[in-house]
């Protein structure tokens, strides 16, 4: 059971994930990282992952982000939050104790060059690959935040996701603004 | 009610259709009405709702991630729904989101409600909850008109009342004419009544009515005419008949051939008919009537004794009331002879008083003689039938049995008779039974026939039967027929048959020999098989098939089982006529007689050299890599799933061992494929070597083996095999001419920790062996998740040595180089080290492979070339005797940029004379051999900077192509001169550079020097040069000038 005060965490943590930015004037009182790491958390409510990599109401579910992006410093408190019944842990690759699966794969703007090779790396593991390279989704990335008229807006490549066995709400597509999808 | 009903059927009718019109027009309408308000109710309800879970459903990620235009997107597909008025998304705080009509100002309400929908006056209103994890983010509001639900109930109530009142009035008229279809016939039926009650005339004429009940009482009417008329008709008629009949006894009486005559109580005579009179031989009636008749024609028996009234058999009928009848008595004429009569005698009943009886009698001496002759001769031929072993019977000409001897089995004569014969045949004999009777009733001439028969037991029975016609006088009246039982007789003939057609049709060869072992016979396919034809083989010993590849013990066992069991089965091989020797799956079977004598010799056999070559080589075909004979990827994967599965059901554990040779393409691409090939089979023999039996190895293709280890006890041991594997390509390969160096890389995967199916234990195994190749080779690793991380480090690790370079973290260290001779230093090499603030001093052997495959190689090459010539630089402005400081280069550098360019452009900025520099390349570089990389060494070697090759002795170049080379060191690699002292290989190889140097005018020079042995033993061999740690690690330049100062 939770605690009272866990309960008050959560309620603070969610109104600051939720309302802030719905109630953000477009002057933008919160950065746009801040935006993107909200946008991480409610992205996994849409995903739904082969039960082999997250095994219903086992395991956490983890997020992980590869390269320096001052995404991490916000992404923070996201470890304290649940979804689909899994508790969230944030990995940062690169150290070496790191030895877990991770759910989703934040790639940093800064490690473009190695695109290529960490899709081709991770090409069977059921990975979601989020990142603001630019192109992100045409250079085979499954989900990729753009800017557009001073909103974060996102670009998914549903042929990507399927590749990976990784199922996409369509209600996510909804919201897109690019859509990469080729038929089989 | 008493008032109606005295109105005439005709008001009635009328008023009833009416009422009832109205009163149904009225139920309906208003059902209609009704339904119709409620039905449209709930379609707007059904369809509303789904509409709302649809959009609330999508609307969730627009909710979420706080998107209106979305959202706006959802609610305007309501647009196709013209019912809806407006509808509203509200967020998780029940503040208004977006509305639709988007861009219109609209009413939605302020405050939202739990879900569920209501009909106010006008509107339906709907609330539908937005969900995410089983949290409310939202709520959709949609307003809808009831449209003209309310207008269309008015209208709806008008036009029943409107259609209510038309119909009345039109029912009206139609039934003022209709009624007369029913009162009409009525009024007609009771006029006819009236005038028959009348007239009493039957035959009036009454109209044939309608269909209805109306219709059949008219029918019912007449009939009923038509039946008095009738009867009164029939009356007439049988007084007529009673007339006519009397007068035909009259005549019957008179011209029968039958003596007839009646008589009183008394016995008197009261009528004879003519045939009695002409029978008894008198006159006329008068001599007779009155008489008494027992007295004139019946006093006495045959033999003359007398014949008393009392026992006389015709008044056996006075006195019993009974008539009587007799054909063993006799009559007596007028004339006094006597005849045999059959007589009959009938009382006469008047009013149930006996008043005398009738006597008719006929002449039978003549019926009595035939009928003893017809006993006889029925009796002979019943006698001769009945001993008869055929069935024998007799048919009318109809062919119903008349007779039969004995019963057919299962049947009684007594059922038979009477029946008709062809329906004992089974179907399909009758018609050839029915043509061969017809034949013989039309010509008279004997037939015969064969059919089966069927019991009802199922047994079967064939007979042959015989017909011949029966005559009566000229006319032929029946036929006899006559059944032979053929069954036996029959069966075996089949069977015989059937054999032979089997024996001769098989594709199996068959010899029959006679108790002496001399061939009776053989059939075709011994003759297909072997190539002997019948005739030359009769009469002969099997023998000559002998094809000496079993020895005598075999034959003498043979023969030995055939005596006591009876038969023998196996494979022998034989020898066809053309000599060719072949695999037979034989059968050889002893025949005896009903007494236990042996007859026959019975061998059955077929070819199966066939089945038995193509077999054995598809199998393996299928199953094997054809070049090493291991098993192949699919054999491999059926044993490896075979494997898991006996490992998951006994908790086992399994491994997988992935090798693959190192730097074989090398060989492949320079020494060519058959060296390649050849060298894959002396390695898969050396692996095999160390297996266990149970294991299995294949070949996956290439230079990539896979071991499948079974039953692991511990992961010790499979460490040890690995071990072992890398450690016997130790010894080099020796072919044809070549001494080949190999080592090989191993990646293990056990199961169930590294994966529970085999392509993930492969795919696995096969990481773990990139895994050893990374970490420099000739070594195993086992496969951990790690691995999956270790990726990402090594990405890390990249991004960091991008870092090092522009961070000025790379150092150079220098290692003296010494003039064997002398012991005087002559050079130095410089050797790049990674200086990382956390990880402390990197190896080259680390970073460089990741600098080569990343391409920064260029980057460090430039640098440690310049950091090389400036501290050159320095050292001779020091007036340092150092002679050449060595650099060593990476292939890549050749491939990419003008390296002859930027060596001179460094040189000429620092000022170093290219004499002082030695560049040390591999030995792989030259073995590529591209124009390219040999003409920029060329324009090196012709600035005077002095060219060496590194690692000199693994590789495979050849003496004469070295030769063409721009080359002036070799340098021997340090593995060979770690055990130079006490390996003779290594010794032989070291000697044999030293003395190619030497013929070729090269220096040679020797690193990974450790001891002093190590540097004598190579001053003795003639090498120029050395440098190790013997003298002194790589040092820092600082370090590297005190070193010179001890020297000096």
């Amino acid at each position: 059971m939770k605690t009272y005060r866990e309960y008050i965490i959560q309620f603070i943590l969610f109104s600051y994930l939720f309302l802030w930015p719905s109630q953000a004037n477009p002057a933008g009182e919160i950065s746009e990282d801040e935006v993107k790491a909200a946008y991480i958390y409610r992205i996994i409510k849409f995903v739904e992952w082969p039960e082999s990599i997250l095994p219903k109401g086992r395991d956490a579910l983890t997020v992980c982000l590869f390269g320096e992006d001052p995404i991490e410093k916000v992404l923070e408190p996201i470890k304290k939050l649940k979804a689909q019944g899994h508790a969230i842990r944030l990995e940062r690759l690169g150290s070496m104790q790191s030895d877990r699966v991770c759910h989703v794969l934040f790639i940093g703007d800064k490690e473009e060059h190695h695109l290529k090779e960490i899709l081709h790396l991770i090409k069977h593991l059921s990975m979601l690959t989020v990142s603001d390279i630019e192109s992100f989704v045409s250079k085979g990335g499954m989900i990729g935040f753009v800017l557009k008229s001073g909103r974060v807006q996102l670009e998914i490549n549903v042929e990507a996701s399927r590749k990976a066995k990784i199922k996409l709400s369509s209600d996510l597509l909804e919201v897109a603004t690019l859509l990469k999808v080729t038929r089989p | 009610m008493e008032r109606i009903d005295r109105y005439p059927i005709k008001n009635k009718l009328i008023l009833m259709i009416m009422s009832t019109t109205v009163i149904s027009i009225f139920i309906v309408g208003s059902v209609l009405v009704v339904f119709d308000q409620y039905k449209t109710k709930q379609v707007m309800t059904a369809h509303l709702t789904t509409l709302g879970r649809i959009i609330a459903d999508r609307s969730t990620a627009a909710l979420s991630f706080d998107d209106p235009k979305a959202a706006t997107d959802i609610l305007s597909a309501l647009s196709k729904e013209p019912l809806v008025l407006f509808a509203c998304t509200y967020d998780r705080s029940n503040g208004l989101f977006v509305s639709y009509p988007s861009g219109e100002a609209v009413a939605c309400p302020t405050e939202t409600l739990q879900d569920g929908y209501q009909f106010t006056e006008a509107y339906f209103q709907l609330y539908q909850s937005v969900t995410l994890e089983e949290e409310i983010i939202g709520t959709i509001y949609i307003q809808a008109t009831l449209g003209d639900l309310h207008a269309r109930f008015l209208s709806y109530i008008f036009t029943v009342i409107l259609i209510a009142i038309l119909a009345s009035f039109v029912a009206y008229i139609l039934a003022n004419r209709q009624q007369a279809l029913i009162s009409t016939p009525i009024l007609r039926l009771t006029d006819i009544a009236k005038q028959i009650s009348s007239g009493a005339q039957y035959d009036i004429q009454v109209p044939q009515g309608t269909g209805d009940e109306i219709g059949t009482l008219y029918r019912a009417f007449k009939k009923m005419l038509d039946q008095i008329a009738y009867r009164e008709k029939a009356r007439d008629q049988a007084e007529q008949l009673r007339r006519e009949s009397e007068n035909q006894v009259r005549l019957l009486l008179s011209s029968t051939a039958e003596a007839i005559y009646s008589l009183d109580l008394e016995g008197n005579c009261t009528f004879v008919n003519p045939a009695c009179l002409s029978i008894l031989g008198y006159e006329s009636v008068s001599e007779l009537l009155g008489k008494n008749m027992h007295s004139t024609i019946h006093y006495a028996h045959a033999d003359g004794s007398p014949y008393p009234l009392e026992h006389c058999s015709i008044f056996e009928a006075f006195s019993t009331g009974k008539h009587s009848h007799s054909d063993s008595e006799v009559l007596w004429r007028s004339d006094g002879t006597s005849f045999q009569a059959e007589y009959w005698s009938h009382p006469i009943y008047k009013e149930n008083q006996n008043v005398g009886f009738v006597v008719t009698f006929i002449d039978i001496s003549e019926r009595k003689r035939s009928e003893a002759a017809l006993r006889q001769s029925e009796e002979k031929w019943r006698s001769l039938t009945q001993y008869s072993p055929d069935y024998i019977c007799t048919l009318n000409r109809e062919g119903i049995i008349q007779f039969i001897n004995q019963a057919v089995p299962s049947l009684t004569p007594e059922e038979m008779i009477g029946k008709t014969q062809v329906e004992y045949l089974p179907e399909k004999y009758r018609s050839v039974a029915l043509a061969c009777y017809q034949q013989v009733l039309d010509t008279g001439v004997p037939n015969q026939y064969e059919t089966e028969f069927c019991d009802p037991e199922g047994k079967n029975y064939y007979f042959e039967m015989q017909v011949g016609p029966i005559r009566d006088q000229e006319e032929i009246i029946g036929l006899t027929v006559s059944a032979r039982d053929l069954t036996e007789r029959k069966k075996s003939e089949e069977k015989l048959h059937q054999l032979a057609a089997v024996v001769q049709n098989t594709a199996e060869g068959v010899i029959v020999t006679d108790a002496a072992g001399k061939i009776i016979t053989v059939n075709n396919a011994f003759t297909v098989i072997t190539g002997y034809p019948e005739e030359e083989v009769l009469g002969q010993n099997p023998r000559f098939l002998n094809s000496k590849k079993h020895d005598r013990g075999f034959y003498t066992t043979l023969w030995a089982t055939i005596d006591t069991a009876g038969f023998w089965q196996g494979e022998i091989w034989d020898r066809r006529k053309t000599g060719e020797i072949f695999p037979t799956w034989s059968t050889i079977s002893s025949v005896k007689d009903s007494d236990g004598k042996l007859v026959n010799y019975v061998s059955v056999f077929s070819d199966i050299s066939s089945i038995k070559r193509s077999q054995e080589k598809l199998d393996f075909l299928a199953h094997h890599d054809p070049l090493t004979e291991l098993p192949n990827r699919l054999l491999f994967n059926d044993r490896l799933r075979h494997a898991l599965k006996r490992a998951l059901r006994e908790s086992k554990e399994v491994a997988v061992i992935f090798l693959d040779l190192d730097r074989f393409k090398n060989i492949n691409d320079s020494l060519g494929h058959p060296i390649g090939d050849i060298l894959l089979q002396e390695a898969a023999e050396r692996i095999m070597a160390l297996v266990r039996s149970e294991d299995t190895v294949a070949r996956l293709g290439g230079d990539e083996f896979i071991i499948l280890i079974e039953e692991v006890s511990d992961i010790q041991g499979i460490a040890q095999l690995a071990q072992k594997i890398v450690d016997v390509f130790d010894r080099p390969f020796l072919i044809k001419e070549h001494e080949l160096h190999l080592t090989v890389s191993a990646g293990i995967s056990l199961y169930p920790d590294d994966g529970e199916d085999g392509p993930t234990l492969v795919k696995n195994a096969d990481a773990a062996m990139y895994r050893a190749k990374e970490e420099g080779r000739n070594d195993y690793q086992f496969y951990t998740k790690a691995l999956t991380t270790a990726v990402f480090e090594r990405l890390t690790l990249e991004t960091k040595l991008r870092h090092a370079v522009k961070n000025k973290e790379l150092v150079l260290h220098y290692q003296p180089q010494y003039l064997l001779a002398t012991g005087e230093i002559i050079g130095a090499e410089a050797l790049v080290r990674w200086q990382h603030p956390d990880m402390g001093l990197v190896m080259p052997a680390k970073f460089i492979p990741l600098a080569e495959e990343s391409g920064l190689i260029v980057a460090i090459g430039k640098w440690v070339l310049h950091e090389a010539c400036r501290q050159m630089k320095c050292w001779v402005d020091a007036n340092l005797s150092l002679k050449r400081i060595a650099v060593n280069l990476s292939g890549i550098q050749f491939q990419r940029g003008n390296i002859v360019a930027t060596i001179k452009h460094t040189l000429d900025q620092i000022g170093l004379s290219p004499q002082r520099l030695e560049l040390e390349i591999t030995e792989g570089l030259i073995m590529q051999k591209t124009d390219r990389a040999i003409s920029m060494l060329t324009r090196l070697q012709d600035l005077g900077i002095t060219i060496a090759i590194d690692d000199f002795g693994t590789g495979y170049s050849s003496l004469s192509y070295l030769k063409q080379l721009p080359v002036d060191k070799l340098k021997i690699d340090r593995s060979f001169v770690r055990d130079i002292t006490h390996d003779a290989n290594d010794e032989a190889i070291t000697r044999a550079v030293v003395a190619l140097g030497q013929s070729l005018q090269l220096k040679v020079i020797a690193e990974g020097v450790e001891t002093e042995e190590q540097r004598k033993f190579l001053e003795n061999l003639g090498c120029d040069e050395s440098q190790g740690n013997y003298y002194s690690p790589a040092v820092p330049a600082e370090e590297f000038l005190k070193l010179f100062k001890v020297i000096k």
